[in-house]
């Protein structure tokens, strides 16, 4: 039998789509897919409402690809806070997959809200969200090592969610970079090109200090809408941010932030107009950002004195 | 389908690590001419219009030349998806071939030409000059093609294993047998009256088919990907890559 072009195309068809037995979960459309997984709104029947389910790609090698999202969803369900998806179900497709359920988030991913254009104070505001549920993961031992604006949501009510702890590490595990499957196409450790730490792509010591890195790139993205790109130089106007993520993407880890906390911290006094750590100003710099802090007070102080002025020139006329 | 399937045992370790460790070269080179005799014969058929037995003949040596000239040696997986790569090596194998028979014909001895799979300038002949994305996609073409036939001939040999030939040929009439172009494609009832069987049978039957029809492709992929990281591509390709993927 010899296949024609359309034969295939429609043989082609039955391989999409995903089967859950049981009847509880009817699947709907697909909500993304990344490297290794790919997302499904489907519709819990006994409870009704909408969920994501999440289900790893065929791969090469089948047994690896199970344990690694048993684990995911189990790092998940360890990580309870308001800007990570709480799970609620695993289970096994129809062909012998792996899946598991979690809140399906109505919006946006980081990548493609920046496209609307934001403004630069709510850009940075979405990003302490983020911050905080790193660094929340981050304290229980938890590496998430794949951050990129891509696995950031923005909610429906302004809430930051931070998905796909894929290649997260486990607490304790105290992990060197190898396990888990390189998820890029450029070869070399597990990671994004433009966010994954240098020592994630020689094989170094995992630590919190590489969510500090990626999260570097991803306030970078922020400000400029495009990917950084590794080793170039960043186009940053703002001379605070580009210090901030400076400091965060330094190759050398030991000089970057110790923590996501403290880089959260650098970019709240930013957004509070307060000195910020990575940035020494001058003193021409210090009188604008204090100004700019203290617009009341200035406009009340520039207001007395016009009065002033207007006042004696007054009395002077007569 | 032509040709016997050959069911593949599963095997440890990727196509290329198999085919470099001499303990495992032989059965890796079964698994990789198996995998790719199809499009290989197609292609040099249709682009030296060979007859059937010269288009076996220079297959094989094809298949030959690969392995015994060290090309798998040089293939990079950072450079080139294993498909592409293979494909262009067949082009240039064509041209060399090509280029061979027309010195013959000029009553020339045997030409040598030196076979440079990266030289992307091997044309066949001024008569026929092709794109080197053309030679690609036809080969993809013909890639696919195998893998689907193959794939159902597995799945074929599976519901005889099942004892359930019926369900095999469901699957046929309702996506695979072709219909005069101005019908269309039989409904469910249509099969169930014709199979002699009940709505939800038919159902529940195809829906086991694709599922395992699916199973037997992903199968078939993976006897013609050399790593994990090839096999995600394909996998993509596959599905279509008209879809948004997160970078
Ligand atoms: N809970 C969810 N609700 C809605 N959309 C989601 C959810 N989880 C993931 N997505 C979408 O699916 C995409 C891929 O999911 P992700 O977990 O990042 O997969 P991968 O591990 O393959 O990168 C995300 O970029 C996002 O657009
Ligand atoms: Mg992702």
């Amino acid at each position: 039998m010899t296949l024609s072009d359309d034969a295939i195309d429609r043989l082609r068809r039955c391989l999409d789509g995903i089967e859950i037995p049981g009847g509880r979960y009817d699947v709907r459309e697909r909500l993304g897919s990344g490297a290794m997984g790919t997302v499904w709104r489907a519709t819990d029947r006994e409870l009704g409402r909408d969920v994501a389910v999440k289900v790893l790609n065929d791969a090469f090698d089948m047994d690896r690809a199970r344990t690694q999202l048993e684990r995911e969803a189990k790092t998940l369900a360890g990580l309870e806070h308001p800007s990570i998806p709480p799970v609620h179900d695993v289970g096994r497709l129809a062909d012998g997959r792996v899946f598991y359920v979690m809140k399906c988030v109505e919006g946006t991913t980081l990548a493609q809200w920046v496209r609307a254009n934001p403004a630069p104070a709510e850009r940075l505001r979405a990003f302490l969200k983020a911050c905080d549920a790193v660094a929340f993961a981050n304290e229980r031992g938890v590496v998430h090592r794949d951050l990129k604006p891509s696995n950031l949501m923005l909610g429906r009510f302004g809430e930051v969610l931070v998905m796909d702890w894929g290649i997260a590490t486990a607490p304790d595990l105290g992990e060197r970079e190898s396990s888990g499957r390189p998820r890029d196409d450029g070869g070399g450790g597990a990671g994004t090109p433009g966010y994954r730490a240098p020592e994630q792509r020689s094989g170094g010591p995992i630590s919190p200090r590489v969510d500090v890195y990626a999260l570097g790139g991803v306030l970078a993205f922020l400000d400029r809408g495009v990917d950084p790109v590794e080793g170039a130089a960043l186009e940053i106007s703002d001379r605070r941010l580009r210090a901030i993520v400076t400091r965060a993407r330094s190759e050398d880890p030991t000089r970057r932030y110790a923590s996501v906390a403290e880089l959260a911290a650098d970019v709240r006094r930013l957004l509070d107009r307060e000195p910020v750590h990575a940035y020494r100003e001058w003193p021409w710099e210090r009188v604008a950002r204090v100004v700019a802090r203290n617009q009341f007070f200035v406009w009340l102080i520039v207001g007395y004195l016009v009065l002033r002025v207007c006042m004696f020139a007054f009395s002077s006329s007569r | 389908m032509g040709g016997k399937s050959r069911a593949l045992p599963p095997t440890r370790g990727t196509l290329i690590e198999r085919l470099r460790d001499p303990a495992t070269a032989p059965a890796a080179y079964e698994a990789l001419v198996a995998a790719y005799w199809k499009p290989v014969y197609a292609q040099l058929r249709r682009r030296l219009g060979l007859g059937n037995e010269d288009a076996k003949d220079l297959t094989q040596a094809f298949f030959t030349h690969v392995v015994e000239r060290g090309s798998l040696a040089r293939y990079d997986r950072e450079r080139a998806r294993f498909r592409t790569w293979l494909s262009r090596l067949l082009e240039s194998f064509a041209a060399n071939e090509h280029a061979r028979s027309q010195a013959q014909k000029r009553g020339g001895g045997t030409a040598h030409v030196s076979i440079d799979p990266e030289s992307a300038d091997h044309r066949l002949g001024a008569s026929a000059p092709v794109a080197a994305d053309e030679v690609v996609e036809s080969f993809e073409r013909e890639w696919r093609r195998a893998l689907f036939e193959d794939a159902l001939e597995a799945f074929r040999a599976r519901c005889v294993e099942l004892g359930k030939p019926q369900r095999f040929d469901l699957l046929l009439r309702a996506d695979v047998t072709e219909v005069p172009p101005d019908g269309s494609r039989p409904s469910y009832r249509t099969l169930a009256t014709e199979f002699g069987l009940e709505l939800t049978q038919v159902t529940n039957e195809l829906h086991a088919a694709r599922r395992e029809l699916r199973a037997c492709v992903l199968d078939a992929l993976r006897a013609r990907c050399v790593d994990e990281d090839d096999f995600a591509h394909e996998r993509r390709a596959l599905e279509g890559s008209d879809r948004e993927i997160e970078r």
